[in-house]
């Protein structure tokens, strides 16, 4: 911290670590390029929409029916859209602590043409806000 | 007086004195030195005021008012009073009044602490404080609880199960230490800015900052634990927005102390630290306003609904963002700037890049956490799924082109992967960086010297990337991460040893270094060689076993505060243990509990999460909705309704009217119960009437739900077998988790010796007896006195 007469600005010229700098920050923007087209989510209300595109989605409705374990041991249950359609959602893992007070329900996955079904990677619940609330500051970290 | 009028009044007049604080401060540089001491007394009176709030609250869950909203809605009378303590902070207006009581505790040791910079740093952390106590009156907590009838409750609502552990007591207290701690190096780097004092804020801010970086770390940490060990999220780490956004900061104060390093050792990237320490607390509170204003309910589990909220905390975090850029904008042309190095094997040019990389990863997961808020703004969602949207990949890996129609809701979230394809190779160059950065001189360093340090800890990492791949790291990331992982440990470490020379409370940096590079080798353990999550039916009695453990399930029981679990033995090679996933419906909560059991060992650790517990099946039984059909042995019965005669007066009688099929021939069959009406003894007061079936058995109602219409029939005579219980539990097997929770406390301990090395340093430390003592102590331990920064 010495140095405190300022020399002239010296005239730019591409270092080393100037190009290790740029060379970082583009590989960053094409990580970030490829991050986002495979992990982006469209979220939609309407199950339509999410069949017909056949990507992933995160695909919010309400319970239509009350979820149980198929026979392979998954997690199902019916969602219903705004309009009244009803699919079937399959999820790997566990049913979700707070299901049975769900309010509305967002499922990120995919619709399987071949099934018929909604492949959850995961469930939000959405609960009534006091709930919600504690579960907030539970995870405030 | 009412505890809303009077509660309300408190909050108002700590509002009042934390702005006449501020202002009074405010007003000292604006040419009125004599309001100085008006600042003093308002710093003063708003922990006065602050505690008083916190007091009242306390006082309100311990007296068990439930006649209090907040303390009706988190607290009940079967909660322990420790319990009813740490419910203060389990809603937002208490998690708000706990940040700023470490704010204004934080003030007072300001106060005497900042000097020449004193009017400036308080005025603008009384102002934070003031904002604070404001969002807490917006969600007021002493707000009555008004019922229909107007009697006031005699009990509460009760905490959430998942808060109601351990966690709870430590990890938010904590978390808002840390936050609070960040507005320090703002506040400096405001006054520095504005006294035209463009390094001394600097060696005064840095144990601040070391120690804010430490505390979230500790906080992140904590927090991981409890997801991990109670909340059963299957992970420590899920990149939900509510973890990504106390991150971001934590990311950008690791840069900040990096370039206050290298401004004090040369005075270069004066600008840099300015622009760092004001982006990372509008970094807190951008996290605080994702995370608390409800503009992401549609996208995180655990997000708030918009309280109202949104308006307030947008305006502060404008105000926020525009003081604090503004001022550096205003002084961008007057700051000096002193040249780098222009070697490219200098720590000037290592921790600038170590700095570009961090701000790049800090940048990377505020964009991805904000994207559904992005998304949001009319046109651009839509605008943005057209150009990335139209190319993704399918599950079976070929690449698909939707024709690009973009969702009628522009909205879009990020999954996990995301973080994990951006960060992971930022954080491998980070990694590499961490290698030869510790070794080099601040402005120079002789080559031929650094290959001769790193040969050794090179030749430790080959060993152990070797060893790894023979246990079977196979990708490139994990074998890279290993590899340099180790490498940078080993350099690391080489310094710890030769600066211990010049005494320990130097290793500090050293030290954090090998703790965050362990953390990355657990991380990277635990993630991407963890067995497979495997869904394991264990039948009560029995013993299945799974990647080397004997499980043994011994039965669901309710334990002593009245919690269901799955009683599990657990053996490995005769290592016996017990495991208890908790899982059990909290009738308050109207939810499933489900806690997931954790075995932890050395080199791995086994992880137990409940799914189901299936009660004992009997074969003998038929339960029945009405319409449905059974079969039970050789019989196939089919329920059709309830028969209640119109007559009560001697008795009560109810049937089930049956459709039974046996070896292709149907009857109808009508069993039932009578209910004696004058009968005293009650065990003669109910009598069975079984009917024949057409096979010899014999079928009786066993039990009736007419609300239901449901009914449970029992075949005697059959004897068919009756299957046990079952556990269905999820399994899995996460080698190196120990490291990560190892990692991060002495890379929290290195972050804890650097704030008192620093302290000390910039004369931080108030010469009382207390320090001094500490400071007679230290030097003891030091070989030389001086304090150059490091050769």
């Amino acid at each position: 911290m010495s140095n405190m007469t300022v020399p002239p600005a010296a005239k730019f010229t591409l270092k080393p670590l100037h190009m290790i700098g740029i060379a970082i920050i583009l590989l960053s923007i094409v990580f970030g390029y490829y991050g986002l087209s495979a992990s982006m989510r469209p979220y939609t209300t309407m199950i339509s929409e999410a069949k017909d595109s056949g990507r992933g989605v995160q695909l919010a409705g309400f319970l239509g029916s009350t979820g149980e374990y198929n026979d392979d041991g998954k997690f199902t249950f019916l969602l219903q859209d705004s309009s009244g359609q009803k699919i079937a959602v399959i999820y790997s893992q566990p049913k979700p602590s707070n299901f049975e007070q769900a309010v509305s329900i967002v499922a990120i996955g995919n619709y399987d043409v071949k099934s018929g079904n909604f492949i959850a990677e995961s469930l939000l619940v959405k609960c009534p806000s006091k709930y919600q609330e504690q579960l907030k500051t539970t995870a405030s970290k | 007086m009412s505890i809303y009028f009077f509660g309300t009044l408190l909050i108002v007049a700590t509002i009042a004195m934390a702005a006449m604080a501020s202002i009074s401060y405010l007003l000292v540089p604006l040419g009125r030195p004599q309001a100085l001491v008006y600042g003093r007394i308002g710093t003063r009176l708003t922990m006065v005021g602050v505690l008083a709030v916190v007091i009242m609250l306390n006082y309100l869950f311990v007296a068990q008012r439930y006649d209090v909203e907040y303390v009706y809605n988190y607290s009940s009378q079967e909660l322990e009073s420790y319990f009813r303590v740490a419910a203060v902070w389990a809603g937002q207006p208490g998690s708000f009044v706990i940040w700023a009581l470490w704010g204004v505790l934080g003030a007072q040791f300001l106060v005497r602490r900042t000097r020449h910079a004193e009017p400036y740093v308080l005025s603008v952390v009384m102002f934070i404080q003031c904002a604070l106590v404001v969002f807490m009156l917006i969600r007021n907590p002493f707000i009555l609880h008004v019922t229909a009838d107007g009697i006031a409750p005699t009990d509460g609502k009760g905490l959430n199960p998942t808060l109601h552990n351990i966690w709870m007591l430590i990890h938010p207290p904590i978390l808002f230490i840390g936050f609070a701690l960040m507005a320090v190096p703002f506040g400096y780097a405001i006054a520095g800015l504005w006294r035209r004092d463009y390094d001394g804020w600097v060696k005064a801010a840095l144990p601040w900052t070391i120690a804010a970086w430490a505390v979230l770390g500790l906080a992140l940490l904590l927090g991981g634990y409890w997801a991990y060990e109670t909340l059963g999220w299957g992970g420590y780490w899920g990149w939900d927005p509510v973890e990504n956004s106390a991150l971001v900061p934590w990311f950008t104060v690791a840069a900040l102390i990096h370039a206050m390093l290298v401004q004090r050792s040369g005075g270069s990237l004066r600008r840099t630290t300015a622009v760092l320490a004001i982006a990372t607390y509008v970094l807190v509170f951008y996290s605080t306003f994702l995370t608390r204003s409800g503009v992401l309910s549609s996208f995180s589990v655990h997000s708030f609904v918009e309280e109202g909220m949104k308006w307030v905390m947008t305006s502060f975090l404008a105000i926020l963002a525009i003081l604090g850029f503004g001022v550096v904008v205003w002084r961008w042309r007057d700051i000096p700037s002193v040249p780098m190095s222009e070697k490219l094997l200098s720590r000037d040019s290592f921790f600038s890049l170590m700095i570009l990389v961090m701000m790049l990863m800090a940048g990377i997961v505020a964009l991805g956490t904000s994207m559904p808020v992005i998304s949001a703004i009319p046109g651009v969602g839509q605008q943005l799924q057209g150009f990335f949207g139209s190319m993704f990949q399918l599950d079976d890996g070929t690449t698909y082109n939707a024709g690009a129609k973009p969702f009628q809701d522009g909205r879009f979230g990020l999954i996990g992967s995301f973080y994990s394809t951006t960060v992971a190779p930022l954080g491998l160059i980070l990694a590499t960086l961490m290698i030869v950065g510790p070794l080099l001189g601040w402005r120079d360093s002789n080559a031929r010297q650094l290959l001769r340090t790193i040969r050794w800890p090179g030749i430790v990492a080959v060993i152990v990337t070797c060893v790894g791949v023979i246990l079977g790291a196979r990708t490139f990331m994990a074998v890279a991460y290993l590899g340099i992982a180790t490498f940078a440990i080993g350099t690391n470490v080489v310094m710890i040893i030769r600066t211990l020379k010049g005494g320990f409370l130097r290793i500090g940096g050293y030290l954090a270094h090998v703790g965050i590079m362990l953390f990355v080798v657990g991380v990277v353990t635990s993630t991407w060689y963890a067995t497979p999550e495997t869904r394991v039916v264990i039948p009560e009695g029995e013993t299945m076993t799974i990647f080397g453990y004997d499980l043994t399930f011994n039965g669901w029981r309710m334990d002593a505060n009245g919690r269901g679990l799955l009683d599990m033995r657990v053996d490995r090679g005769g290592n016996v243990s017990t495991a208890t996933p908790q899982l059990y419906f909290n009738n308050r909560m109207g939810a499933t509990m489900a806690t997931p059991s954790v075995r932890s060992e050395i080199f791995q650790d086994l992880y137990i999460s409940p799914v189901e517990y299936q009660p004992p099946f009997d074969r003998n039984i038929a339960d029945l909705n009405e319409g449905e059909t059974k079969e039970v042995g050789p019989y196939k019965i089919t329920f059709n309704g309830f028969v209640v005669p119109t007559d009560h007066s001697a008795s009560a009688d109810i049937s089930a009217r049956l459709t039974v099929v046996y070896q292709g021939k149907t009857s109808e069959i009508v069993p039932g119960i009578v209910i004696l009406a004058n009968e005293k003894d009650p065990a003669k007061a109910i009598k069975e009437m079984p009917v024949d079936l057409p096979g010899g058995h014999r079928s009786s109602m066993a039990a009736f739900d007419p609300s239901q219409k449901r009914v449970i029939i029992n075949v005697g005579g059959l004897n068919l077998p009756i299957d046990p219980a079952r556990a269905v539990v999820m399994v899995t097997v996460k080698p190196g988790v120990a490291l990560v929770w190892g990692g991060i406390i002495l890379g929290v301990l290195g972050g804890l010796l650097a704030v008192l090395r620093r302290s000390l340093e910039s004369g931080n430390v108030n010469p009382s007896v207390w320090s001094e003592s500490i400071r007679t102590w230290v030097r003891s331990w030091r070989r030389d006195n001086t304090l150059p920064s490091v050769k």
